[in-house]
């Protein structure tokens, strides 16, 4: 048989014409593979700089606001499609490193590693650039399946019923500011009272800047005696830093802390008061019938004690 | 022909893909090897066998401007047998029998002789159609590592070209591949 093999061989080759590829074609097939691995990497750093825009600023400063727990809020927000793209594309670059004329020769850690660590630098030069906002952004606004960050947060505070709401002041409803009309997103407006916001809350919302507000209510009709808590900016407009969240999440902080000191601050008085009783001047409440711990249960009605956020913080 | 009485398989390369006729001394340092190699990845049929072998070298020719050079042609030229054979396999939709010629003894030594745990196992007597079947038994990638590194006789860095696998990768195939002709053997008392 092998004395034809030759023969047969080369006949073949003249019978049919069959000439070598040319180095062109195989030059070109060894680039597509390095350019589809390029692909994937530059992808997969796209999707990694979205994937931590999104997870970097999941509203975690005001999460206490927004979920019961932790958890909850963890797994609700989490950006499982960016995990899924990044991850797809990390093994899309590896098997086509792996099929590059060398690819074979290099170890696992090396053709993964090297995938992941180059999509990582890209990503984080690209996050650096404020390309994770800015695509998650775009996405949302052309494609109707995807939710973007700044849509899911708007949907998370604009919830009347859960004591939220995100929208702009639209005119003050009497003269001595005591109350405010307030539009929001969904172009509802309400009156709402802000006597028991902080200075620094209040100047935030007669600012007119969208802001997002937990309220609470009075009555069982929503739209009536409705009281703003607390009033944080809405920073999804832009792309935000992380300095600007943990100044979000501090001013939270405080307003909370706030309203615990102001809380003990009053228990201690009514003590002060109760013990020395002849002292109490004739405009404050008669505390003689009254306890420490009553004064501080009607406190803790106050409709924005009673708010879930702060009743939660403060057990 | 070019002065050069035995040129290299890289020259004979460069002359091919000047001149056609120069691709026969190609087949003809081949064949054997390649003919023997693919009988043990179980190609039995010489009609089938001198079919794969003429796909083989067509498909050579066909690819000679893929050849890197500064790797072993002998290594890609096996890589594409060993393709061939596989695709062979499947256009039949049958499972390679290894038929491992007349060489059972021999590499039942060389085998032993990487591997202490199993030196005292096959410094014994061993039948070799036993042997034979239990090569048989093994694992496709098993019994194709065990066959170009004992058969073959060629080393790690060609078997990673071949199989297109790291060289450690190789390295450690050959230490399971035993470790499972070993097991396989344990049951015949060998």
């Amino acid at each position: 048989m092998n004395n034809k093999i030759k023969e047969s061989v080369l006949e073949r080759l003249e019978r049919e014409g069959i000439t070598p590829r040319s180095r062109l074609y195989w030059l070109s097939y060894e680039y597509a593979f390095w350019g589809a691995w390029l692909l994937s990497v530059v992808l997969g750093a796209v999707a990694l700089a979205v994937l931590s825009f999104t997870s970097l600023y999941i509203g975690y400063s005001l999460y206490e606001a927004t979920h019961q727990s932790f958890l909850t809020f963890f797994f609700d927000t989490l950006p499982y499609l960016w995990f899924l793209a990044f991850a797809g594309l990390t093994i899309v670059a590896y098997f086509n490193l792996r099929n590059t004329k060398r690819g074979y020769k290099y170890p696992l850690y090396l053709v993964v590693g090297s995938s992941f660590g180059f999509s990582v630098v890209g990503a984080v030069v690209l996050h650096s650039l404020g390309a994770g906002f800015y695509l998650d952004h775009y996405m949302g606004q052309h494609l109707k399946s995807y939710q973007s960050r700044a849509e899911f947060e708007a949907q998370m505070w604009q919830n009347p019923l859960e004591g939220r709401l995100l929208g702009v002041l639209k005119a003050p409803s009497d003269d001595d500011l005591k109350q405010v009309l307030f539009t929001d997103v969904n172009n509802e407006d309400w009156d709402v009272t802000i006597t028991e916001l902080r200075t620094r809350d209040a100047e935030l919302l007669l600012s007119g800047h969208k802001v997002r507000m937990l309220v609470a209510t009075t009555t069982e009709e929503l739209r009536d005696g409705m009281i703003a808590c607390a009033v944080f900016p809405w920073i999804l407009d832009a792309a935000p830093g992380v300095e600007r969240w943990r100044a979000e999440r501090k001013n939270f902080i405080e307003d909370v802390e706030e309203r615990r000191a102001k809380l003990q601050e009053l228990v201690k008085d009514i003590k002060e008061v109760v013990k020395d009783d002849d002292s109490v001047s004739p405009p404050r409440p008669n505390f003689s019938t009254t306890t420490a711990e009553d004064v501080v249960r009607v406190a803790e009605q106050s409709p924005c004690s009673n708010h879930p956020v702060f009743r939660r913080e403060r057990n | 022909m070019p002065e050069y009485s035995d040129p290299t398989d890289n020259e004979l390369v460069a002359y091919s893909l000047r001149e056609r006729a120069f691709f026969g001394n190609l087949v003809e340092r081949y064949e054997k090897r390649l003919e023997r190699y693919i009988t043990r990845l179980g190609v039995l049929d010489p009609d089938d066998r001198a079919d794969v072998l003429q796909e083989i070298f067509i498909k050579v020719y066909r690819n000679l401007n893929s050849f890197d050079q500064s790797l072993s042609f002998s290594a890609w030229i096996y890589r594409i047998a060993h393709n061939e054979a596989i695709s062979w396999y499947r256009k039949r939709q049958s499972r390679p029998e290894g038929y491992l010629v007349s060489e059972g003894d021999d590499i039942v030594k060389l085998i032993a002789s990487d591997d202490e745990d199993a030196e005292g196992l096959f410094d014994k007597q061993i039948n070799k159609k036993l042997l034979l079947r239990a090569l048989e038994q093994l694992d496709d990638k098993y019994r194709e590592v065990l066959i170009l590194r004992y058969f073959e006789h060629l080393e790690y860095e060609d078997i990673s070209d071949i199989l297109q696998v790291p060289t450690g990768t190789v390295g450690t195939l050959v230490h399971r591949a035993k470790k499972q002709l070993k097991q396989k053997l344990e049951p015949l008392n060998i």
